[in-house]
């Protein structure tokens, strides 16, 4: 049986090495799964496009489309579309989706603070452009 | 019989069946862990993990 793991001799070591590399895998794993789950949420069944014939009724389109294609303020959406779509992803789900950081983290795949930050961080740069765009009209 | 992690790994690579299930039961935490998205686990990503973490078996040198 393996006594507790103090880091003190060698073996000990070299499981604490393997366990950080099997975290950090485990850890890209679990991104590369949500991202491309998400992909998948946006996806268009096609037997829902052969029983439409390929007609969609365009109410039924747009609840497909990713929030960010449904919003109605031109501007709000020309600014977050040059933004790093991760940061606008946690903006949505924060604003829109009204979840909390630790949901938000735990779907992502990133840390609490990390999402937190990048949240505060667009707010800042959102509330800016929004503001000098206010401006010019 | 004294088992030292680093001979426990070298049997999981040659495929011993009892090595491979002693790593289970020591990483099954952890994999379980991080297969939660929303506070529920999600059997697809805890399959990949678990594949994830064989293949990080057999690539791990030391």
């Amino acid at each position: 049986m393996y006594k507790n793991n103090d880091g003190s001799d060698e073996d000990h070591i070299l499981q604490n090495q393997f366990t950080a590399y099997l975290v950090t895998a485990l850890r890209r794993t679990k991104v590369k799964h949500i991202r491309k789950k998400r992909y998948r949420q946006y996806e268009v069944p096609l037997d829902y496009l052969n029983e439409h014939d390929g007609l969609m009724i365009l109410s039924d389109l747009l609840t497909k489309l990713p929030v960010i294609e449904q919003l109605e303020n031109e501007k709000l959406v020309k600014i977050l579309k040059t933004y790093n779509e991760q940061s606008v992803h946690i903006f949505i789900e924060k604003v829109i989706g009204d979840k909390s950081f630790v949901e938000i983290a735990d779907t992502m795949g990133l840390s609490y603070n990390s999402v937190q930050m990048r949240y505060y961080r667009i707010l800042k740069k959102l509330r800016k452009e929004l503001d000098k765009n206010d401006k010019h009209f | 019989m004294t088992s030292t992690f680093r001979n426990l790994l070298e049997r999981a690579k040659t495929g011993d069946p009892l090595a491979v299930t002693q790593l289970m039961d020591m990483y099954e935490p952890l994999i379980k862990s991080e297969a939660k998205i929303n506070g529920e686990i999600d059997n697809d990503l805890l399959q990949e993990l678990w594949a994830t973490m064989f293949r990080c078996v057999q690539v791990f040198e030391k």
